[in-house]
């Protein structure tokens, strides 16, 4: 039996959208990753269990190719992550706790603007802007989008944060003899880390994925993990691509389970 | 403490202060220059509505809010300039705000570490701390685990181990429920006799700051209308809004018919009774006055032939406990608020309706300014 408060909450129809929206969302993704572990070369046929495809995304012949994607690929979201968490955490520290200023809410949509630029026309905007001025397209050049881009992702869970933390935290600090600079190290960093982390995180996970701005930006023969993907795949797809896509899933899994943990063990801080 | 002769000037001294909050448009005068000095070692309470500019000065002192005009001085030195870390002053702020990231014990150590005091000194005096408000087998809990009263107590704690000066304490009870609240008036009038350290207090409850207080200030849009001891202010308000905001007050119309050096004469309008009341203030002869008597000075009882009583009629009876209230509309259509204690002698009792004679004691009027 329905009980009456469920009843008032129960619309016909909404379980099967709900359902079939899961399925649309989750399938694809269940599907290559159930095929990654297939003993066939093909991606259609289920032969049976095994490792093969793994076994070939770390000694194929494309190995080396991956290996090389992946290591500019660390070097660049961790770098990029980074950096583009400690502009967004002084962008914060300005914007929130700093002095009222002009252009304070033009500077805000300033730095969420990026969210919402369609990324090709950042792409192809960034590209134009490197060969204008002649910077040399390899690492450095997606090196520097990918901080660019980064900011606002790192910027909205440092600023959410910073914003649930009261003046009054600070005052007591300084009226407890720290200085300006004690107070910041001492309490109102300790007190944003939760959000630093998470932002550092989100940074981190987009700079990895990201395909469209660093395919313009790159130089040649210069790949990231999602351009090398992206380069095997167009000689025709093989199950080690699945094999390296579930490898992502898995790590991106991860980071946001932690990204998660951190955020809560935040909030009961508070 | 008293005994310390090296310090004759006040704790505190507010020299003809002045705040306006800036605005493009409205911009808010919160202080209104106000003057008066806080002695060494006293409870002193700043008490008036919500609005009235109590945290504004106390955050002045404290140094988190600029001067627009005039001087705060401790100990006669001007500290208007200095910032809050560099103030010998620490405040119990309304949100105790306990760093949630550090224990209960390395927040009362807080002050002292920054104040690079010696490691043996800083942990003595924490845990001295910690003994003073009886929580110091709750030293290394986080704040979260706390109760709310517990965390006011570490609040405190916090504020007063550097051993400041001077102590402000923010409206520090008013989350607290009622018995907690009576409670903490008793530990913190014991603390500060305790520790000898001046505490400015503020709140909005007449009945806090009359249990608590050494002396008070009554303040009221931005403008101190009254200083006094609890009596002094319950028994001999200077003015309508003094008179009102503590306590009860029954204020009568009245005019002067002669007045000497310390006392007035003059007839009450309810009556044309002639009372002599007590007043360094003096009056023209003719001038319309407002005179004033508590509720429990009153006298009722059923109509009697003396000339001075009034008459009237029993409009309300409200029953409070320990007294009754009740409601009387004079003659004259004035209405007045008497309060009988509720003794087991109390004799016949009256009923709504009732006829009674309302007796005023001269000695209990009292002359007020508008
Ligand atoms: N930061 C501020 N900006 C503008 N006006 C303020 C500010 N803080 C307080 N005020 C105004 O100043 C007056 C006094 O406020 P406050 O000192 O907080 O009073 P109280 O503590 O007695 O309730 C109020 O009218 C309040 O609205
Ligand atoms: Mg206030």
């Amino acid at each position: 039996m329905i009980n009456a408060s469920e009843r008032i909450r129960w619309y016909p129809g909404f379980r099967e959208i709900a359902l079939l929206c899961l399925v649309i969302l989750y399938a694809p993704l269940i599907i290559v990753m159930i095929y990654s572990f297939n003993d066939s070369p093909s991606i259609t046929v289920w032969k049976g269990f095994s490792f093969v495809w793994y076994e070939e995304v770390f000694t194929g012949p494309e190995a080396e190719r991956f290996k090389q994607a992946t290591v500019n690929s660390l070097i660049i979201a961790v770098s990029a992550a980074i950096t583009s968490t400690a502009i967004a955490t002084a962008s914060a520290l300005a914007m929130i706790r700093g002095r009222r200023f002009r252009g304070q809410a033009m500077t805000f949509g300033l730095i969420n603007l990026p969210l919402m630029v369609p990324e090709i026309v950042t792409a192809v905007a960034t590209l134009i802007f490197f060969a204008s001025i002649g910077f040399d397209r390899g690492i450095l050049s997606i090196l520097l989008a990918h901080i660019v881009f980064c900011i606002p992702f790192a910027y909205l869970p440092i600023a959410a944060r910073l914003q649930g933390i009261a003046n009054v935290y600070e005052q007591v600090a300084r009226d407890l003899y720290a200085t300006p600079g004690q107070t910041f190290r001492l309490i109102l960093f300790p007190m944003m880390l939760p959000g630093i982390l998470s932002g550092f995180l989100l940074a981190f996970i987009i700079s990895l994925d990201d395909f469209i701005i660093t395919n313009f930006v790159k130089g040649a023969g210069v790949e990231t993990l999602p351009t090398a993907i992206f380069g095997a795949v167009k000689q025709g797809i093989k199950p080690n691509i699945m094999a390296i896509s579930t490898l992502m899933l898995v790590a991106s899994f991860l980071l946001v389970t932690i990204a998660y943990f951190i955020s809560r063990m935040g909030d009961q801080r508070k | 403490m008293n005994t310390n002769k090296s310090f004759p000037s006040p704790a505190i001294d507010i020299v003809s202060v002045t705040k306006i909050y800036p605005h493009r448009t409205h911009p808010v005068t919160a202080l209104n220059d106000i003057s008066f000095a806080i002695k060494d070692n006293e409870f002193f309470t700043l008490l008036g509505p919500s609005g009235c500019g109590k945290t504004t000065l106390l955050r002045m002192i404290g140094g988190f809010e600029g001067i627009t005009k005039g001087q705060i001085q401790l100990y006669g030195e001007d500290i208007s300039t200095l910032q809050p870390n560099q103030r010998p002053i620490n405040t119990v702020f309304q949100q105790y705000a306990l760093f949630p990231h550090f224990t209960v014990f390395e927040n009362v150590a807080f002050g002292l570490k920054r104040l690079g005091r010696d490691q043996a000194f800083i942990k003595t005096q924490t845990e001295s701390m910690l003994e003073l408000i009886r929580m110091a087998e709750f030293a290394d809990r986080k704040p979260n685990q706390l109760s709310g009263g517990q965390q006011q107590r570490v609040a405190l704690a916090r504020a007063l181990a550097p051993q400041p000066k001077v102590l402000l304490l923010d409206e520090p009870l008013s989350a607290l429920d009622l018995k907690l609240r009576q409670a903490m008036r008793e530990e913190l009038k014991d603390i500060q006799k305790k520790t000898g350290i001046t505490f400015i207090f503020v709140t909005h409850d007449q009945e806090e700051a009359l249990t608590m207080s050494d002396r008070i200030a009554v303040m009221s849009n931005g403008e101190v209308q009254q200083i006094g001891t609890a009596t002094d202010i319950y028994d001999h308000p200077v003015n309508h809004f003094v008179a009102n905001f503590i306590g009860e007050a029954n204020i009568l119309k009245a005019k002067v018919s002669k007045s000497d050096k310390n006392s007035i004469t003059a007839i009450l309008a309810a009556n044309g009774g002639k009372v002599t009341i007590t007043s360094d203030v003096s009056m023209k002869k003719g001038q319309n006055i407002s005179v004033m008597i508590r509720p429990e000075r009153i006298q009722i009882g059923k109509i009697s032939r003396a000339k001075s009583a009034l008459n009237g009629v029993i409009q309300g009876i409200s029953y409070l406990g320990t007294d009754t209230q009740l409601q009387v509309i004079l003659d004259d259509g004035e209405s007045i608020i008497a309060r009988q204690q509720n003794s087991i002698d109390a004799g016949t009792p009256l009923n709504k309706g009732d006829k009674v004679s309302v007796t005023i004691p001269q000695h209990a009027l009292r002359v007020l300014a508008d």
